[in-house]
């Protein structure tokens, strides 16, 4: 794991390789089309490079990168341009691009950005709560809390059938 | 709740092929362009940037060494009691002199500038300088956001400080995490690094159930914040009101907290 914060292209490449599926998914929970989860992913491996942190291990790297993708987003989210445009503008083209997803998928997306994440690092990735809130820097009760809730909604919106007996 | 459906869900959401390599490709540009800027940055610029700093440091530590600019505030007031020793010596002095006649006249001349300068004896002691009160605290510094951290949702948070006896407040734009504002809380009231946040945690009496395929947790809308410090943080009492600098340290966390704790326990290790 190279500890010099100027990283090589190779090493960049590799990073890349390694965690842009992770970076891919955190950014479409909360862009909800590729174009600008595209972009968002571009954004967070640029910070990568410009910012030069030092990550002492690979989990340390995905945690970084998870963190500032999830900021790079809310971010952008709250650009007053973003906040003015109609929807309704970019649904074909929406739907040209949008992946095929299931409805389980889609009861994830309707939920409240701050459970996405949430849902995605807990049932996805395998992270237990505890980890989740050192990755996000977010008190562990906050974490529950939003599991809690995230699964109460997806219960409303999905049926019992979505449990495990 | 079943996982697999989870994972099979997720697992569609993919880049396509020619969007990965257009991602990849444009990140692998930047990082070309940056990491070329970069040796050119550091060939150019860092010589005669180090060759200016080394001058202004040098500069300044000669003209802070002729006007005592790094002496502490302790130090100064032992300075100055040092001046306060030597009066007293003066008047031993003058004593002395009194006794003895066949003393030299140099020493009649000093003791009469000293007396001119202390007109009676009872106001030597508005001159002196009462240590207990004086706040000795060391100056601090302000806070420093890693690089790391830079990463971090950033956002508005009001840091609440004790200023001459009464509550004040400071917006500022940190990094969302509690050791930044304890940070900040530190710098606002004057307390040094020494003292440290050891954890910090929201309890709201809930609890984790577990059953077969499935893990929860059921919450309550009651909220108890802990915060730990270091003891030394005591030692601080001297100079600010203990009640106004707890205050503010919980007025603090509790509006930095999105938890909204009814509870506030400052826990001293």
């Amino acid at each position: 794991m190279p500890r010099s914060l100027l990283r090589t292209d190779k090493e960049i490449a590799e990073i890349y390789e390694r965690h842009s599926k992770t970076v891919y998914r955190v950014c479409f929970a909360y862009m909800k089309n590729p174009m600008d989860t595209e972009d968002a992913v571009q954004e967070t491996f640029i910070r990568l490079i410009t910012k030069k942190p030092r990550l002492e291990s690979e989990e340390h790297e995905k945690a970084w990168l998870i963190r500032t993708a999830a900021n790079i987003c809310k971010d952008e989210l709250k650009h007053w341009w973003r906040k003015h445009e109609n929807i309704d503008d970019h649904l074909d083209l929406q739907a040209e691009d949008m992946p095929q997803t299931d409805d389980v998928f889609q009861a994830v997306m309707q939920l409240p950005d701050k459970y996405k994440t949430v849902i995605y690092l807990y049932y996805y990735e395998g992270y237990d709560s505890v980890e989740i809130a050192k990755i996000l820097k977010k008190p562990k009760s906050t974490i529950r809390n939003h599991l809690h809730e995230a699964r109460n909604l997806l219960k409303e919106r999905l049926g019992e059938y979505i449990y495990e007996k | 709740m079943k996982n697999d459906k989870m994972i099979a869900s997720w697992d569609k959401i993919l880049p396509d092929e020619a969007a990965d390599e257009r991602m990849c490709s444009k990140i692998m540009d930047y990082q070309r362009s940056h990491s070329r800027k970069d040796r050119v940055i550091s060939m150019k610029i860092i010589t005669p940037i180090a060759a200016c700093f080394i001058l202004i440091v040098t500069v300044t530590a000669f003209m802070g060494i002729q006007n005592q600019w790094f002496s502490s505030k302790k130090d100064r007031i032992i300075m100055q009691e040092d001046i306060k020793v030597s009066e007293k010596t003066n008047t031993d002095l003058n004593s002395s002199a009194k006794d003895d006649s066949d003393d030299s006249k140099v020493i009649d001349e000093d003791v009469k500038a000293f007396n001119s300068e202390l007109d009676t004896p009872n106001d030597s002691k508005e001159h002196s300088i009462d240590t207990e009160n004086i706040d000795d605290r060391r100056e601090v510094t302000p806070p420093v956001i890693s690089d790391e951290d830079t990463a971090l949702e950033q956002d508005n948070v009001i840091i609440y400080y004790v200023d001459n006896g009464s509550i004040e407040y400071k917006i500022e734009f940190l990094p969302l995490s509690p050791k930044y504002v304890f940070a900040f809380w530190k710098y606002y009231n004057k307390i040094g690094e020494e003292v440290t946040l050891n954890d910090i945690q929201i309890e709201n009496g809930g609890s984790e159930y577990s059953e077969p395929g499935v893990a929860g947790y059921n919450g309550t809308d009651s909220y108890v914040m802990n915060v730990k410090v270091s003891s030394n943080l005591k030692e601080y009492y001297k100079y600010v009101s203990e009640d106004k600098l707890i205050e503010s340290l919980k007025q603090t966390f509790l509006g930095y907290s999105d938890d909204m704790p009814v509870e506030f326990n400052l826990i001293f290790e």
